[in-house]
């Protein structure tokens, strides 16, 4: 049996965290939720960054989702991070600067993060597949 | 030497540090501190928010001693107490003959504070011109140029801002740049004023009077009915007025009187020192 692909979903505005979370359940996914990025940060301790994929939400109190990303692509480079900002090109542009795989806008359809979440996984499926001897 | 009494570095005693600690039973004071455990390692860029007097270098302080960065320099620049080419010089250096009176060559705070921590307070006060130097340097990973070099120099510093001005306000006034904003505001650590978390005001009490307790042993008896009208007071000067408040008491050695005048005046007579001022030393106190 293929494990589950297990994502991160990081944003402290609970409606669109629960609609994503629900969203990738049915998808399949195994779905971790954090509301805040501090939240996200002890996950990601907690786990030893063990996800398979990130989407965070840019703008958050205490730890930004620049933060995030930061540390996340620091200390596994490898795993795909979507960035979503609906505070215009600053945060945009500094999450291209950090890495990020991906940056959708506010408001975005949810079949479109989706979209973007299965082709990322599949790339670094792809990916590591190569590199296996 | 009288240090400049910041929170947690007064001492009437010269050459002695108290322990620096964050104090405080509520659950703002809680979520300060599982912050900071948690981003203490990371080098991200810190902005410390809160108003004047609430600890915020305390909090920057202690950043510094969970990271691994204790050990390393941890510089501290005020924003607002030079001119702009002054302070430009202070932060990035200079060579000599960069301007009248460089006559020699000096290091800035950011080289000086090279694997360590460059702390930058009342950063809501630097100018626009300053801001965008600021900013380059941390587009560019650490380096800059000292005022007047042609070649570059680089410092792996970790930088943590702090003021109490409104930032988004200021960026939508554009008084502070909105990418230099996004850019530092990676953490932000906001320390409520005391007022809003009274049920601090007893452990703080406690804490700085068993600090104070040795230099004052027959002054130490604060009772628990004195902590109690002391919580009743607003500390609209926050922690550094309830610490000067509580030197005031053990200097004199008379609770009543001082926590009389507190709860009875909304100012202070005019032969009272002023809670808010910085430092103090014990003959200032007994001249009154």
């Amino acid at each position: 049996m293929v494990p589950q692909k297990k994502i991160l979903l990081v944003d402290d505005d609970n409606t669109i965290l629960q609609s994503m979370g629900r969203l990738l359940t049915l998808n399949g996914y195994d779905v971790v939720m954090a509301s805040s990025g501090l939240t996200a940060l002890k996950q990601l301790e907690e786990t030893g960054y063990g996800f398979d994929l990130v989407v965070t939400d840019l703008i958050m109190p205490d730890v930004s989702g620049l933060g995030v990303i930061t540390l996340v692509k620091k200390k596994h480079p490898h795993i795909p991070v979507i960035a979503i900002t609906g505070w215009g090109e600053i945060p945009e542009q500094l999450a291209d600067e950090m890495k990020a795989d991906v940056v959708i806008k506010k408001p975005f359809e949810l079949n479109e993060l989706g979209e973007r979440i299965d082709d990322l996984l599949l790339k670094q499926s792809a990916i590591d597949q190569k590199k296996e001897p | 030497m009288m240090k400049t009494a910041s929170f947690e570095q007064f001492s009437f005693k010269e050459g002695v540090e108290m322990e620096e600690k964050i104090v405080g039973v509520s659950p703002d004071i809680q979520h300060i501190k599982d912050l900071i455990e948690r981003v203490a390692n990371t080098d991200l860029n810190v902005i410390i928010t809160g108003d004047s007097g609430v600890g915020k270098e305390l909090v920057a302080r202690q950043l510094y001693l969970k990271s691994p960065r204790n050990g390393k320099p941890f510089v501290k620049i005020n924003c607002a107490a030079l001119p702009e080419t002054l302070l430009e010089s202070e932060l990035f250096g200079h060579v000599r003959g960069a301007f009248t009176g460089a006559f020699q060559k000096k290091r800035g705070k950011f080289e000086m504070a090279h694997r360590g921590v460059l702390f930058l307070d009342e950063i809501g006060d630097m100018s626009l011109s300053l801001q965008s130097k600021l900013l380059h340097v941390l587009q560019g990973g650490g380096k800059f140029s000292p005022v007047g070099a042609e070649k570059d120099v680089k410092a792996d510093t970790w930088v943590i801002a702090a003021t109490n001005n409104n930032l988004e306000q200021a960026v939508s006034k554009n008084k502070f740049r909105q990418d230099l904003y996004h850019r530092l505001n990676i953490i932000k650590i906001f320390i409520p004023a005391l007022c809003k978390r009274p049920e601090d005001i007893p452990p703080l009490v406690r804490y700085f009077v068993h600090q104070y307790a040795p230099q004052f042993p027959n002054n130490s008896f604060i009772t628990e009915r004195h902590i109690q009208r002391l919580a009743q007071y607003t500390w609209p000067g926050n922690v550094r007025e309830l610490q000067n408040v509580l030197k005031r008491i053990m200097v004199l050695g008379d609770c009543n009187q001082v926590i009389d005048e507190l709860l009875t005046s909304s100012t202070f007579p005019e032969k009272t020192p002023s809670f808010q001022s910085a430092a103090w030393t014990a003959r200032d106190l007994l001249q009154f």
